[in-house]
This record gives C-alpha cells, structure tokens and sequence, in this order.
C-alpha cells in the first residue's frame, strides 16, 4: 500500500464534451514515486482526463491537483507542465523540424534537460537526427515523442498510449525506461490498452469507465481481491448458490463451475463445500481478467 | 525558449508568405497595368485611378489574407476544443505545443507579432512594387500616400481573425471574413462617390488629408481585438 503523498489527485473531476459526458465525477490518486496504469475502453474518458491534467482543456466541475496546484488556473498549469513529461495520443510534431531540430527545440523549454536520457533513448531507439518529423513512421513518431518526454527532466511523466505503434523491441526498452525513471524516483501515469505491457511495469492500477474510476487501487492488492475458484459438483452446479457472494463472472461447464470473484473468496469457497462440492480450487487472476470483470461486466 | 519559438515560426511561415508575397505581386502588377491602360492622365483620372487601385488591392489582398491568416495563426491553442472530438484536430501537433511550460497567451503573442511583421513586409515590397509602376504611369507620388493606409489596415484584420479563430471554425471565418471585406469595399465605393462632392470627409477616412487618423484608428482597433484575444484565451473554457 503507497503511503506517499499524491502527485496527482482529483475529486469528482468534470468535462462535458457536447452532448457527452467524456468524465463524469472522477476521483483519483496517484502517489509519488508509483507507477499507475490507467485503463478504459475507448471513449472512456482517460485521453480527457490527461489533456485535463496537462492544462490543455479545463474541467466543468470538480478539483483536480498536480504537485499540489490546481489543474485549472493557467498559471499554476505552467508550472505543472515545467516538471511534466507528456506523450500525446496523436504522436505529431512540427513536420518541417528535423528530430535533431525538435529536440533542441524541446530542449530550449526544460533547463533540467537530461542529455543521458536523449543520449540513451537515441541510442536504443535508433532514431534518424536528420530525417524531418513529418516523414517519421508512426512507430517512429512514437519512439521520438518518448525521447522527448523522458528528457525533460520531469518529476512526473504522463503518457496517453505511448507504445501506440512501437516493435516488441522498442516496447521492451520503453518498459525498461518506465522502470528505471521511477527507480528515480519519478512518477508515471500511463494509460494503455496493452495490459500485459501495464502488468509488467504498474505497481497501480486506475480503471475507468463512462467517465468514473470503477477501480483505483494498488496492483496486488487488486490481485488479491480479486481471485479465481473452479469449484466442482457431483451433480450439476446450483447457479443460484452464489447470488449475493461477490461473484462477478461465472462459468458453467458440466459439473464444474468457475467463478471470479471479488471480496470474500473463502465464504464463497464455504458455502460451496456446504452444497457438496468436491473440490474447491484457487488461483490467481490477470489484470486482463480483472479489467474485464470490472470494465466489461455488461457485456 | 523565445529565440526557439521565433525559429519555429520562421520555419513554418516562410512558405507561405512567399506563396503571398508572389501573389500579392502578380496581382497587383496585373491590376496597375490594367489600370493605367485604360485610364487617362488628367487630375481627377488620377483619383479614379487610384481609389480603384486601392479597392483592387484591397479586393485582391483580403481574398488571400482569407486563406492566409486563419493558416498562420492555427497551432497556437486559440482553439482547442474543436481537436479535442477528433484523433487529429486542426493542427496534429497542437497538443505537443500545449504540453510545453508556456502560456496560451505568450504562444499567441510571439505567433501574431511574427506572422502580422513577416505579412506586413510581404505586403509593404508588393505595394512598393506596384505603386512604383503607377507612378512610372503618370500618377503623381503625393496622390499615391493613401496607398500606405493599407500597411496599418492589415493588423485589425489579423487580429479579428485571431478573435474569431477562437469561437469559429477556419470554414465560417472565411464567409465572415469575406463579409466584413466585402462591406468595406462597398463602403470604400460610395466614399469614392462622395468624395467629389463632399472632398473633405472622403480625403479624411482615406488618409489623404489626415494619414495619421487613419493609422491611430488601425492601431487601436488591433489592440482592442488582440486584448480581446488574450482576455478570452485566458478565462476560456476550453
């Protein structure tokens, strides 16, 4: 369980985008040092809530806080933006810019540039200094908006889908990357529909759904909450035994059940052994399944 | 940061004021010796002249201001919320340049002062240019000073557009700017008309008799719509 103080944190975060409500009362808290993968189907509202939390776009109502400043107040949104690396969804950059050209651009912005940073993403990530920023490749445009981010020298990094379009090698080094930076003691907000890539690195998860957070929690905590038991019947299984158990997916093939569930684990087990079941099985959950049972739950 | 901002403007902006400079040019020269071929050379001809020159240029510089201004003054977050709805927006890289430590305000800035200098020299060369050719025509230099009111007369137009780029999209400002244009023109007409019979008032909203006025009242609106602009930009909801 993190202790440290919160980064970022919003109450009942608001932003209408016409007729939709993109956030609707988002709450969130991402302690410092923590790597927090923030996750949702399309059009949750996760690429709203960034351009939020970058000052790009201002909330309708609630609060929402970086270092402490308010999100809103354009000053203070400078400020925030001076400590914060940031990959865009749209991974665009000034197409007549050279990458060597955008990077001393970017650079002229951050006095706390870290040339071991560009040294090292340039490096594993092979990006041509010479070639104009509007003929990168899309994974290219990728691998450049990461060197940008991560050589700002920044105390929090936020990033919207930053492996959109990266090889399973430059996914690889970026994960690394993501590591070492909060090694340093660095803060990291990524959100990704990739969730192995989320489970590799993230110590904390945010799920989000129609503008909510649905879960907003630690990792293992998570995983510990959340658990998988295959229980097996010597007759057919009695669906209606685990009503009001927690169970939120289950699966019935013959006379095997298997049931994901979320809270109490052993009365479930419990009450299965008191209706006869002979086996009683538990093994842990994936944040894939995790994200489905709580994201994906009307489907 | 400032010098960095000035090169990025620079290198995003010299293609098309090259592209207007040449056609600021083009059609001028082709509007002056129109002009000249088919006017004569008496005092009131020159007058003739002259103001249609004047609505010509007009006519001409603000069918390729439309195109011009709404391009120039895009990516600098005065209106962000028409990308938010879309993967790419008007500009792709708009949302790089907002996650830089600047202000909105300070990015309009630095972009309008550079696009409103680089347009003004533009037209300053194309007018010279064209005004020299009238003269070699026989107009006199002295009746050719009201020409120069188009070089402050550039600036509430760039700033209105600034204004509108913020609420409107780049579509609506071309018809509402074509409007505005075209309402001048008329009204620049009928002073034509007028001036011969009430010299004075017409002499005076063209800066013949009172060059300065006419600068002061362009200086002033310019502030207005660009305080205007950064007055919204700040308190916007965005």
């Amino acid at each position: 369980m993190h202790s440290e103080p919160a980064v970022i944190s919003a109450e009942g975060l608001r932003k209408r985008l016409g007729s939709i409500d993109a956030v609707a009362g988002l709450d969130l808290a991402v302690p410092q040092g923590s790597i927090c993968g923030f996750l949702g189907r399309n059009g949750a509202g996760k690429t709203t809530t960034i351009k939020m939390l970058m000052g790009m776009t201002r909330p309708d109502g609630g609060e929402g806080r970086i270092f402490g400043e308010p999100i809103d107040h354009e000053v203070a949104s400078v400020r925030i933006r001076q400590k914060t690396g940031f990959v865009a969804e749209v991974k665009e950059f000034y197409p007549f810019f050279t990458v060597q050209q955008m990077i001393d651009f970017t650079r002229a912005f951050y006095p706390q540039w870290r040339n071991d940073w560009e040294r090292r993403c340039l490096r594993e990530y092979e990006l041509p200094l010479e070639r104009k920023a509007g003929k990168l490749s899309k994974g290219m445009g990728s691998k450049l908006a990461l060197l940008l981010a991560f050589s700002r020298g920044a105390e929090l990094l936020i990033l919207d889908e930053p492996t959109d379009g990266l090889d399973p090698i430059a996914i690889e080094a970026f994960l690394q990357h993501v590591v070492a930076l909060a090694g340093e003691g660095q803060t990291i907000f990524f959100s990704s529909h990739q969730l192995q890539e989320v489970e590799q690195v993230c110590d904390r998860v945010c799920l989000i759904d129609r503008g909510k957070a649905v879960l907003e929690t630690d990792l293992d905590e998570a995983k510990t909450r959340f658990r998988k038991v295959s229980i097996t019947f010597p007759d057919a299984v009695p669906e209606r035994l685990f009503e009001g158990t927690g169970v939120g997916r289950l699966k019935v093939r013959g006379r095997s059940a298997s049931l994901l569930v979320n809270g109490d684990v052993e009365a479930v087990a419990a009450r299965a052994r008191q209706a006869g079941a002979t086996e009683v099985d538990f093994a842990p959950v994936s944040l894939k399944e995790i994200f489905l049972e709580t994201v994906g739950g009307e489907q | 940061m400032i010098a960095a901002i000035w090169r990025k403007h620079w290198m995003e902006l010299w293609k098309r004021l090259v592209f207007f400079t040449a056609a600021e040019l083009l059609a001028g020269i082709a509007s002056s010796v129109e002009l000249t071929a088919f006017h004569g050379h008496g005092p009131r001809q020159a007058h003739a002249l002259l103001l249609a020159f004047l609505l010509g240029f007009l006519a001409m510089f603000s069918a390729i201001a439309i195109v011009v201004f709404p391009g120039q003054l895009g990516g600098t977050g005065l209106n962000t919320t028409r990308g938010l709805h879309t993967q790419t927006g008007p500009d792709p890289s708009l949302l790089f340049t907002l996650s830089l430590p600047i202000r909105r305000r300070v990015l309009f800035l630095y972009r309008s002062a550079f696009g409103l200098l680089a347009i003004e020299a533009a037209v300053a060369v194309a007018l010279g240019i064209d005004c020299l050719l009238l003269a070699h025509s026989g107009v006199p230099w002295h009746m050719l000073v009201p020409a120069l009111w188009v070089l402050p007369a550039l600036a509430p137009f760039y700033f209105l557009d600034s204004f509108l780029l913020m609420w409107f999209s780049e579509g609506t400002i071309v018809v509402i700017q074509a409007l505005v244009v075209a309402l001048l023109i008329v009204a620049l007409a009928l002073l034509y008309r007028v001036y011969f019979h009430a010299g004075k008032m017409a002499g005076i909203a063209l800066g013949h008799f009172a060059p300065l006025l006419g600068v002061l009242a362009a200086c002033l609106l310019s502030t207005a719509f660009a305080a205007t602009t950064v007055w919204c930009l700040d308190r916007r909801n965005y």
